[in-house]
């Protein structure tokens, strides 16, 4: 596995005061991109050390989340700690936040601040809502995104009790803003080198979860007028007797639904003899593909004269799909496989996340890579998301125990052993595992 | 508003062949960072162009994944469409391509091709299953990496009929289009230090693991407690012919070690309409538990283990008692009480109506354009915002062949050779230029 010494950023230093997801994700893209991202932390860890840890300070996300990095533990309420800080920005060329608007010029670290201190500073900052409007001091997490941007009504699922469902367990919002995140900082560094310019870069899980729907997000009035329109009335009318959630994704409809009936059969999954299949044809061709190996072979309802949007066609597209059904239960998951393999057609089972380290394809292409944690010994974790031939991305540490670096990194940048010992007992840096 | 090219990647050329969504979302962000994209496409249309379209070729889905861009309309079957895209190249920084594996060989735009007539090129290929391995031939589209990389049963859910629901936003495919947009920019700084380009390639199913990495990821210390036995229990299921539900029911029941998290990390249905809540620290829990009267709630303690039954039954509790107590306030209401208590706290918006928030409208998430064949519309921002190179949308996704012309021409095609471009079908133009 290449390590990420060749990467496109290497020599590009990072320091990162980030938790959670979305600031870890960037820093972690920068590090499997070549850069040297430094983690501060507070004394007792980041917060995601704790959440569902394994050992103490220890958890499978942080070391998802962490890998590449070097840990650094200074404690920002204290005046001597924040003044390591300045002392080392000088050094680096970004600095990476996600805390609520206002806590960075509580603790001294915010854009004004440390670009008094180096003046090409790439300071990348992420919120839940942005950092202006009524919100901007609203504390989010990537569910209040999901919620709030209108993810998870798009996705229209309930839970037995009618309340909404995540879209998924994983933090889409998140994920995006920390690669987003990632992007911008990568076109500023461009900038940069061709300007000298640094600057200050934002984004937000809300503006992030907006970018992950733009098409329904935004705003078209002559499609508008026809679809969304007459549907935001009936929700509105719902709403206006004090409806149910379920009442008003009833109204909504679905987003498939939208897209016309022929798209949703032949997108979306089935039950087979041994579990379930996963058809995904994007075009006309695809479904061609598929009612052959289904041997069905006529579809009234996917023709360019057929309305999906008259009620009146409802009982048609019902009548296909119950056929289409009643066929995908004669056989097995692996005997369809095989036949939509042999048309050409894209399908999948669907597999478990658990356990995709083991899957031929996954292997084939080195998508795993192989880390020994200091603590916790050998792991595996989903490599970048990306191959860059002429710069090799990927990593060469697992995630750091808590503190590791701390006294290294000061020592790199000139603190004398006296002065790092004087800080770690007046408490400004180090580690603290009280409780 | 449209602007002036001042994003970071001002000047810098782009080649988008591409459909669907993934290289046409790499695409939109290279375009708000200030690139010039321009967008080829064959005459009758990338076919998203006709998905859920009122106005023939200009459906909603194509405007918000396209805005920013030229397009570009020649038949790539055609010889001469190659020569005119070889042509093109030495003015063009970076090529994006979306097909699979083969196509662009055969369509003349493969990279070895193209690096030889503009030795720095970057260039970026994506594909559903990767480059090797078993599946690399295999087609793919987000609902199969959905499905294939494990995203799908992340929630475990399923429609009437027990079959696998997909996630509605098409997650792989979208954060393929930002991950490749990062890279193709590391790529430009590097081509700036140093003078070399390079090739990128992404796919479906890369992405769509990098996005649950700790699911996916083994650490045997914890697999052994959590992962392991799990598996265990579901190839006995699978072995002896089990339901789709039976798996997901069996992979739930490990999820419910998480209940006490998921009271104060998840939704709950208000008296008209539904709430949720997003704690992740023990101070946000405490607000909430204040808020709900849930003082009791002990999960928080320094002892409480999360894996005994007896505290999972008592966790189910709480979580029933918590529900019909939110059955009794309106949205407002809740969302008010947790404000003043400063948690994290959303109502369920719908995503049609996001256009309007007056949170959104005040970071200017929204961007006002006007489209040549529909007219005004408003798209979704740029999800990052820049202070001195200024990130935006640049105009409103291009009718078809809108700029066929006018980027041959800016490229040297002289009055003449256009003419017989346009003449012989080469080229296409849109009329009403």
């Amino acid at each position: 596995m290449p390590g990420a010494e060749q990467g496109p950023l290497r020599g590009v230093r990072v320091l990162e005061l980030t938790q959670i997801i979305a600031g870890p994700y960037c820093g972690m893209n920068l590090a499997d991109l070549g850069a040297d991202v430094v983690k501060i932390e507070p004394p007792e860890g980041e917060a995601m050390r704790a959440l569902g840890g394994f050992m103490p300070g220890e958890s499978k996300g942080f070391h998802s989340l962490n890998r590449g990095k070097r840990s650094l533990v200074i404690d920002l309420h204290e005046e001597r700690g924040r003044a390591v800080v300045h002392r080392l920005l000088p050094a680096f060329d970004v600095f990476v936040i996600n805390s609520r608007p206002g806590v960075s010029a509580r603790i001294g670290v915010d854009y004004e601040t440390l670009r008094k201190l180096r003046a090409d500073l790439i300071y990348m900052e992420n919120t839940g809502y942005g950092t202006r409007g009524p919100s901007a001091e609203r504390s989010g997490s990537d569910i209040i995104a999901q919620a709030y941007s209108g993810l998870m009504a798009g996705d229209g699922k309930v839970d037995e009790y009618g309340a909404p469902l995540l879209i998924t367990s994983t933090a889409p919002a998140d994920y995006a803003a920390g690669l987003s995140a990632a992007m911008g900082i990568c076109a500023a560094l461009y900038h940069r080198e061709r300007t000298g310019e640094g600057q200050y870069v934002a984004t937000s899980l809300l503006g992030t979860a907006m970018a992950l729907q733009g098409a329904v997000a935004g705003r078209l009035p002559v499609f508008d007028a026809m679809v969304r329109d007459p549907m935001l009335e009936r929700v509105n009318a719902v709403r206006a007797r004090g409806g149910s959630y379920a009442e008003i994704l009833e109204q909504r409809g679905s987003l498939l639904s939208m897209l016309g009936s022929a798209f949703r059969l032949y997108y979306g999954g089935y039950q087979v003899k041994d579990g379930a299949i996963i058809l995904g044809a994007l075009t006309p061709h695809n479904r061609d593909q598929i009612r052959g190996a289904l041997g069905i072979d006529d579809d009234p309802s996917d023709g360019p004269e057929f309305n999906a949007y008259d009620p009146a066609n409802g009982p048609v597209v019902a009548a296909v799909g119950e056929r289409i059904r009643s066929v995908m239960l004669t056989r097995t998951m692996d005997e369809w496989g095989a036949a939509f393999d042999a048309a050409g057609a894209p399908v999948s089972k669907v597999n478990l996340p658990e356990e995709m380290s083991e899957d031929r394809q996954v292997q084939a292409l080195g998508c795993m890579l192989e880390l020994e944690h200091d603590l916790s010994g050998p792991e595996q974790m989903v490599g970048p998301p990306l191959e860059m031939a002429g710069t090799p991305v990927g990593a060469r540490t697992a995630s750091p125990p808590l503190d590791r670096d701390t006294d290294a990194l000061l020592r790199e940048h000139g603190f004398a052993a006296d002065e790092i010992a004087a800080l770690r007992v007046s408490g400004a840096i180090g580690a603290r595992r009280s409780g | 508003m449209a602007s002036e090219a001042t994003g970071p990647l001002s000047g810098v050329r782009v080649l988008e062949f591409s459909q669907i969504v993934a290289g046409p979302v790499c695409g939109i962000n290279l375009a708000d960072l200030g690139a010039e994209v321009i967008k080829v496409e064959p005459p009758g249309g990338e076919q998203t162009r006709r998905s859920g379209a009122v106005i023939a070729g200009e459906g909603k889905a194509f405007q918000a994944l396209n805005r920013g861009k030229r397009s570009l309309v020649t038949d790539l079957h055609d010889p001469r469409a190659r020569a005119l895209i070889h042509r093109l190249m030495p003015g063009i920084d970076v090529v994006a391509t979306n097909y699979r594996l083969g196509v662009a060989e055969r369509m003349g735009i493969d990279y070895d091709t193209l690096r030889a007539i503009r030795p720095d090129v970057i260039y970026w290929q994506n594909t559903g299953f990767g480059e090797g391995g078993p599946e690399a031939q295999r087609a793919g589209s987000d609902i199969v990496a959905q499905a294939y990389s494990g995203l799908m049963v992340t929630d475990a859910k399923t429609d009437d009929d027990g079959a696998p629901d997909l996630i509605a936003s098409p997650i792989a495919d979208i954060t393929t289009g930002f991950a490749a947009a990062m890279g193709i920019c590391a790529a430009l700084f590097h081509r700036e230090r140093t003078g070399e380009g390079q090739r990128l390639g992404t796919s479906l199913l890369r992405t769509g693991l990098f996005i649950q990495g700790s699911a996916v990821m083994r650490e045997p210390v914890s697999d052994a407690v959590l992962r392991d036995q799990l598996m265990i229990e579901i190839d006995q299921i699978r072995a002896s012919g089990g339901s789709y539900g039976e798996i997901l029911e069996a992979r739930k029941g490990r999820a419910a070690l998480r209940t006490s998290f998921r009271l104060y990390y998840g939704a709950y249905r208000a008296s008209d309409g539904a709430v949720v809540l997003g704690a992740l620290t023990k101070a946000n829990r405490d607000g909430m538990r204040a808020v709900l009267g849930g003082e009791d709630e002990r999960s928080d303690e320094p002892d409480y283990d999360a894996f005994a039954p007896a505290n999972q039954a008592i966790a189910e509790q709480w979580k029933l008692r918590y529900r019909e107590r939110f059955l009794t306030r309106t949205v407002a209401e809740w969302v008010a009480a947790f404000d003043a208590v400063n948690v994290p706290v959303a109502p369920v918006n719908l995503p049609e109506e996001l256009a309007d928030d007056p949170q959104v409208l005040a970071d200017g998430m929204i961007t006002d354009a006007v489209h040549t064949v529909t007219g005004p519309q408003r798209l979704v921002s740029p999800a990052v915002v820049m202070s001195k190179t200024p990130t935006a949308v640049r105009r409103a996704a291009p009718a078809l062949a809108e700029h066929s012309v006018a980027v041959l021409r800016e490229a040297g095609w002289s009055e003449d050779e256009l003419a017989e471009l346009l003449r012989s079908g080469v080229v296409v133009q849109r009329e009403d230029r």
